[in-house]
């Protein structure tokens, strides 16, 4: 696993010296400054460890929650003074370790980080308590499209999909070439999603949204995205056909919107619709799902359990699923 | 396949008008290995044979021993690269093309050959395979862990319609990528992959079915731990045999040899000389399994980190 420890004292880095040696670990210093920066950059296989020796009780709380908060979410403190009185706020925060000044004296070994791992990831898998934000108002879209008639407000499965690294895509291929891959992309969504009545309803160039009917009950996108996930390296050999790995990142919201048919739908107002085209342009990682606690609120829960929680975006809570090692 | 008489007449004038006797010749030992017109048509050695009687007489015998698939790839391949440096128009090759299409084949433009069209039917040998030939074949082996267990607490028939579910799973995937179900008993069962880049599509086919074993697990299985799957490939040499004999051949013995030794549940196992052909964006995501003897076998499963 690859361990990041934020200190800013030598000594600390000393105690991590036998789990750098090892074989299955990486450690990585950083000065506990960068703390933030480098946080928008961990993936989930991912294991901080914050040394908070020499800061003050204020300026600890805001790191702490700076982790809480994380996509990676596995963080230990470090706290070789005592300086935290209240030990239990750290695990309260989220935290699966604590290491004492005679704790780091000894140096961590592989198996203690072994048991702080599993620790840490048994909590990830059941044991959260997904609070249920619906939209305010809930006009139920139904599970298929009959009773949908345009001009009129429903609650629908949106998802956003939009290819990555086009910026890099468009420097090194033909525009041809990228007109294939988006039809690829839009053909592979339409055929995944085909099934839970998906229909690519918003089309920018490089990425869009798709609605799928909304009964009220069930988020039904979640399998066929969870899917798509799964496939892409499959897809990328047997669709793309392309040398460069082609990767599509995806946000799934449940929410309320006038509905227009496709292609009339540039004087639709609707939060919702700019909710997820923002959390899809601004907060999902490359190759990421994401989705918005209200989507998975409607989730089973045993589908839940293989998402993180994720940092908020414009205060709605996410979870993101699980990178695939 | 049954050849009717206007694809024969069409082939017969193709030929006649297409090329000389002594080519014909060439194009049926192309098809046949060795092949003697005169002995066929009874034509004395020291007596020409007209072009359109050596046509009839090719056609026929083609058609008669099932090999009129391959000779009508073999007259696409003459007009498209050649033969002995010389590329031949065969006139009327189009009407050929269409009425074998027609009759519920597709051309496979990479292994040259016209095989089934799933969407029309789908037969365990493609409807190419020749009995007592052999050919190359990937072979993916599907084995549910602990079924004596499952059928006892669960009862048979509920885990008949468990067990058919995953037939379905693994079928979609594979009949996606024209492979074969050759065989299904109760818990498990063969799927056969031949013709062109077999390993690839036996793998993406296990690949994709183990990921949809991993979703119905997630939503839909009704056992409380989920259906525990072991799926493994291996490829060799197989004599095709439509009684079915065939799934006792050395290939297919190793195949459940290495499911039993080294199988995991929810992986795909595969043997060492398959893992050379997938592309490296897939290869990359196996896993070597240590062996006592290094035999070089590799896993696959999903996982999170």
């Amino acid at each position: 696993m690859r361990v990041l420890l934020f200190t800013d004292t030598r000594s600390c880095i000393e105690g991590f010296d036998a789990l750098g040696r090892s074989k299955n670990h990486s450690v990585e210093v950083y000065p506990t400054g960068d703390l933030k920066p480098v946080l928008e950059e961990v993936t989930h296989d991912t294991f901080i460890y914050l040394d908070i020796t020499g800061l003050s009780i204020a300026s600890i709380r805001p790191r702490l929650k700076l982790l809480e908060d994380s996509v990676s979410s596995r963080f230990g403190v470090v706290d070789r003074n005592g300086t935290l009185k209240d030990i239990a706020e750290a695990f309260q925060r989220g935290a699966s370790d604590y290491i004492d000044g005679r704790l780091l004296r000894k140096g961590l070994t592989t198996a203690r980080f072994g048991r702080v791992v599993e620790f840490a990831t048994s909590g990830e898998a059941g044991s959260r308590q997904v609070q249920i934000p619906v939209p305010a108002e809930i006009y139920p879209s139904g599970s298929v499209w009959d009773d949908v008639e345009p001009g009129e407000e429903y609650t629908f499965q949106m998802l956003y999909v939009g290819l990555d690294h086009m910026k890099e895509l468009r420097r090194k291929s033909s525009e041809d070439l990228l007109r294939t891959l988006r039809r690829t992309l839009q053909g592979i969504l339409t055929r995944s999603f085909a099934g839970v009545g998906g229909r690519i309803w918003v089309w920018k160039e490089d990425d869009g949204v798709l609605l799928c009917p909304f009964d009220g009950e069930r988020v039904t996108a979640l399998i066929p995205a969870i899917r798509l996930v799964l496939n892409r390296v499959l897809m990328n050999i047997e669709q793309f056909s392309v040398t460069t790995p082609i990767s599509w990142r995806m946000g799934l919201h449940v929410g309320n919107t006038r509905y227009e048919a496709s292609g009339e739908t540039s004087e639709i107002v609707s939060e919702s619709l700019n909710f997820i085209f923002h959390l899809g342009e601004r907060a999902v990682r490359s190759g990421q799902l994401a989705v918005t606690e209200t989507a998975l609120a409607f989730a089973p829960d045993q589908v839940s359990n293989w998402f993180l929680r994720g940092p908020e975006f414009e205060s709605v809570p996410l979870y993101v699923l699980r990178d695939l090692a | 396949m049954r050849v009717k008489g206007r694809l024969r007449t069409l082939a017969v004038r193709a030929l006649t008008e297409s090329m000389e006797v002594k080519t014909m010749i060439h194009v049926a030992r192309r098809v046949f290995g060795t092949y003697d017109l005169h002995e066929r048509t009874g034509f004395p050695l020291s007596v020409p044979i007209p072009n359109r009687t050596a046509a009839g007489q090719i056609v026929k015998d083609v058609a008669e021993t099932d090999f009129f698939l391959d000779f009508v790839g073999l007259l696409m391949s003459l007009e498209r690269v050649g033969m002995a440096g010389r590329k031949y128009k065969i006139p009327r090759l189009n009407a050929i093309v269409t009425g074998i299409l027609d009759t519920g084949y597709r051309y496979d433009s990479e292994s040259g050959s016209f095989v089934e069209d799933r969407a029309i039917r789908t037969t365990r040998n493609w409807g190419v395979l020749r009995e007592g030939e052999t050919y190359i074949m990937a072979f993916l082996g599907v084995d549910v862990a602990g079924n004596s267990e499952l059928v006892k607490t669960h009862g048979q028939e509920s885990m008949q319609g468990i067990y058919q579910t995953l037939r379905q799973m693994v079928a979609e995937s594979v009949e996606r990528r024209n492979g074969r179900l050759w065989g299904w008993e109760g818990d498990g069962g063969l799927f056969a992959f031949t013709f062109e880049e077999e390993n690839q599509r036996a793998v993406h086919s296990a690949v994709e079915a183990l990921h949809e074993i991993f979703l119905y697990n997630l939503v839909s299985c009704p056992l409380p731990g989920g259906l525990r799957v072991r799926l493994t490939i291996h490829n060799g040499p197989c004599e095709y045999q439509s009684d079915g004999t065939e799934l006792k051949v050395d290939t297919v013995k190793r195949l459940w040899d290495i499911d039993s030794r080294y199988g995991q549940q929810d992986s795909l196992t595969i043997s060492a000389a398959v893992l050379p052909s997938l592309d490296h964006s897939l290869s990359s995501r196996f896993e070597r399994i240590r062996t006592s003897s290094g035999e070089g076998l590799h896993t696959y499963s999903v996982r999170f980190v």
